[in-house]
């Protein structure tokens, strides 16, 4: 190991652009599908395309925060897209029936919060495998979205709610990708330089001996389901403004996007391993592949096809060069 | 220990992974669909083989109970979606004036629950069985239980692969695809001069039997009476506003100038129209300007969007007219008549003109 990263620091002198990229595969991988995409189709390269793209990113990307958290302990959070959708409603309707605008959102994130924490609580206190109880919940979030809407889309939401959504700053940087990479980036301080952070790196990579050096697992563990209900609901909140209605079927397989994303950006399911850096190009990655395809007017029944060649050439090229690293 | 217990955990989760993406993930997107077939069961055959043919019930003829002593269980796929709402109204409504008992249940879109509610309602001693399947395939285990115990079965809206049943209210996707390419015709004649331009089209969930049949009529219509009307792009909007939207920012991006949208349902040209109005291009009806939106389905939203000028048409489905449909023909195979078996409920279309029209079921829903 000791040798291959010198040799990698030497590259780097070398090359600095090829070496960064050589240590940061999915980056690389990102910025290749750019290269490509900008070469097939002029329309990929604009402010407004790439604005467009990281609009797009921010459902996906808000839940990715999360998950990367849970994912990093080892844990697993299947309830994100059935959360995001209850605290949508409960949120869309407080403010259809005249609440003003902060009080909606408030009630979206201490919903998703609270949700995540009760999730949090039973995987941590009772041991209940953290699949068992955010499938549970993944049902549960759904049922009662159904329950309190009766299958109907909540609209007649303040238009200036809807300035989170659609609203733009200078004119140019939309008012959600902003809070976006607010988000990232507090989550990236707070995973790399804060004890809690590094707390989920070692409950995630010997929970044995974490717990043995006397750091609160149980606390970390019920925290970290605790953020990805609260990213869950920032995701909520962004989603609503931008669509203007919260619809009962919001978030629909959102996570699996946001596993996808994680993994994708280096994080491992059996945990210890996972980066913000690494989930925000994942999160980048997918959305870019989306909107190339509809650029492209690729057709839609190999869209799928396309989508999951592409995660797994990223993934295959990563775990090649880890395992180079280790040899 | 430690790294066997971690294997043992991967393996778990990403079996448990994949049985969620199966689990979660299949019938949430379901759409109100023709002839039968779910997202990704392409069934081609899901027409029964003679239309029209008449069929009488085997059995409870001859029993020919009084109105009254009627009882008719009806199981729906699912009542996430206002469209199913709508139909249990027009169930519950007939039923009430026919004087008839109603045993409901709802499958929340999943097949083996269905299933397990028909065979209940089979126990129960239900007179009739009205059945919205989730899936046409998966339907024909409980259709055979129904069938064996001498019940009439009438299908609503998604009918089954196998025959046998006694009748089958199906919606003409074919048919509304292509009022669909009528009605962008007549707006881009009145635009032009004659039938021209650009249109994008927001597709369904590939796959699924709506989004193939819903396509093909708007497809094949184009072809055949409008050959100068271009689609300039085609992607799949999945039944859903956060898709739609998205699509539609990357193709306002690679494709600019167009003249209509034309959405699979609702949602697709909901999540279309917040594109159109992001990107600055939203221009009211009448306005030289202006992007014509067709839709399908009639949802309340859309309406809200006509009114408003900024949406032009749904094609509606008239689902509570189905339901009370589906009563009617439940009694009187119950009673012994004959029942004609495949029958197509009609749909029409909602434009500014008839759109507080109470008839129009999201009216009558809310």
């Amino acid at each position: 190991m000791k040798k291959s990263t010198d040799a990698v620091i030497a590259q780097n002198k070398q090359n600095p652009v090829a070496g960064f990229l050589s240590q940061n595969i999915i980056l690389a991988a990102l910025v290749v599908m750019c290269l490509i995409l900008t070469i097939c189709t002029p329309r990929f390269l604009t402010v407004k395309n790439i604005m467009n793209i990281l609009m797009q990113s921010t459902t996906m990307g808000m839940a990715a925060v999360g998950m990367t958290y849970v994912v990093i302990t080892g844990g697993i959070d299947l309830s994100v897209g059935s959360v995001l959708a209850l605290s949508a409603a409960l949120g869309a309707a407080a403010m259809k029936n005249g609440a003003p605008v902060v009080i909606g959102v408030l009630i979206m994130l201490s919903v998703s919060t609270a949700f995540g924490f009760i999730q949090g609580i039973l995987i941590s206190r009772l041991k209940v495998p953290a699949f068992i109880v955010t499938l549970a919940g993944m049902s549960i979030g759904r049922g009662f979205t159904l329950v309190f809407t009766q299958g109907k889309t909540i609209s007649g939401i303040p238009k200036s709610y809807q300035l989170i959504g659609n609203g733009y700053i200078a004119g140019v940087i939309p008012i959600a990708v902003l809070i976006m990479f607010l988000v990232y980036l507090v989550a990236f301080y707070v995973l790399k330089f804060t004890t809690f952070g590094r707390g989920i790196y070692a409950l995630g990579g010997n929970r044995e001996a974490t717990e043995l050096s006397g750091i609160h697992t149980k606390r970390i563990e019920m925290c970290v389901y605790g953020v990805s209900g609260f990213t869950a609901g920032l995701a909520a909140m962004i989603l609503t403004a931008r669509l203007g209605t919260a619809v009962s079927t919001a978030g629909d397989c959102l996570e699996m996007d946001a596993i996808g994303a994680a993994v994708i950006g280096g994080a491992s399911l059996a945990g210890g391993r996972g980066t913000m850096k690494g989930t925000l190009v994942g999160v980048l990655i997918l959305s870019v592949l989306n909107n190339g395809m509809n650029l492209l007017n690729v057709n839609t029944f190999y869209t799928g096809v396309v989508r999951g060649v592409v995660i797994l050439i990223a993934v295959l090229l990563d775990t090649l060069k880890n395992r180079n690293e280790l040899a | 220990m430690k790294k066997s217990f971690k294997k043992v955990l991967t393996v778990f989760v990403c079996m448990t992974m994949v049985m969620a993406a199966l689990s979660a993930c299949g019938g949430q997107k379901e759409e109100p669909a023709a002839s039968g077939g779910t997202a990704g069961s392409s069934t081609e055959d899901t027409k029964p083989a003679e239309p029209a043919a008449a069929s009488t019930p085997d059995s409870a003829g001859d029993q020919a109970p009084a109105a009254g002593d009627i009882t008719i269980g009806t199981s729906i796929s699912t009542l996430t979606n206002e469209f199913f709402v709508a139909m249990k109204l027009g169930l519950e409504e007939a039923a009430e004036a026919n004087g008839v008992k109603l045993v409901e249940t709802n499958a929340d879109n999943d097949t083996a629950k269905q299933t397990s509610q028909i065979e209940d309602l089979i126990s129960q001693g239900a007179n009739a069985i009205i059945c919205n399947p989730i899936d046409s395939d998966a339907i024909v285990t409980a259709q055979q239980k129904t069938i064996d115990a001498g019940i009439p079965l009438i299908y609503a809206d998604r009918g089954s692969t196998s025959d046998g049943y006694t009748a089958f209210l199906a919606t003409d996707n074919v048919a509304m695809g292509a009022i669909a390419a009528d009605k962008i015709a007549e707006f881009l004649t009145e635009k032009y001069g004659e039938p021209k331009g650009k249109v994008v089209e927001i597709e369904g969930l590939a796959g699924a039997s709506a989004t193939r049949d819903r396509g093909e009529g708007f497809h094949k219509q184009l072809e055949a009476k409008y050959p100068d009307i271009e689609v300039v792009a085609q992607q799949a909007g999945d039944f859903n506003q956060e898709t739609s939207l998205n699509v539609m920012q990357n193709i306002i991006q690679a494709q600019p100038e167009f003249d209509a949208v034309y959405g699979h349902n609702d949602d697709c040209t909901l999540g279309s129209l917040k594109a159109i109005e992001g990107a600055g291009l939203l221009k009211p009806a009448g306005d030289k300007e202006h992007i014509y939106i067709v839709g399908i389905d009639g949802v309340a939203d859309a309406l809200e969007a006509i009114r408003q000028g900024s949406i032009d048409v749904t094609i509606s489905q008239d689902p509570i007219g189905m339901g009370k449909k589906a009563i009617e023909l439940a009694i009187q195979a119950v009673n012994g008549e004959t029942v004609e078996k495949d029958q197509i409920q009609g749909h029409y279309v909602i434009d500014s003109t008839n759109v507080d029209d109470e008839t129009n079921w999201a009216n009558a829903v809310k």
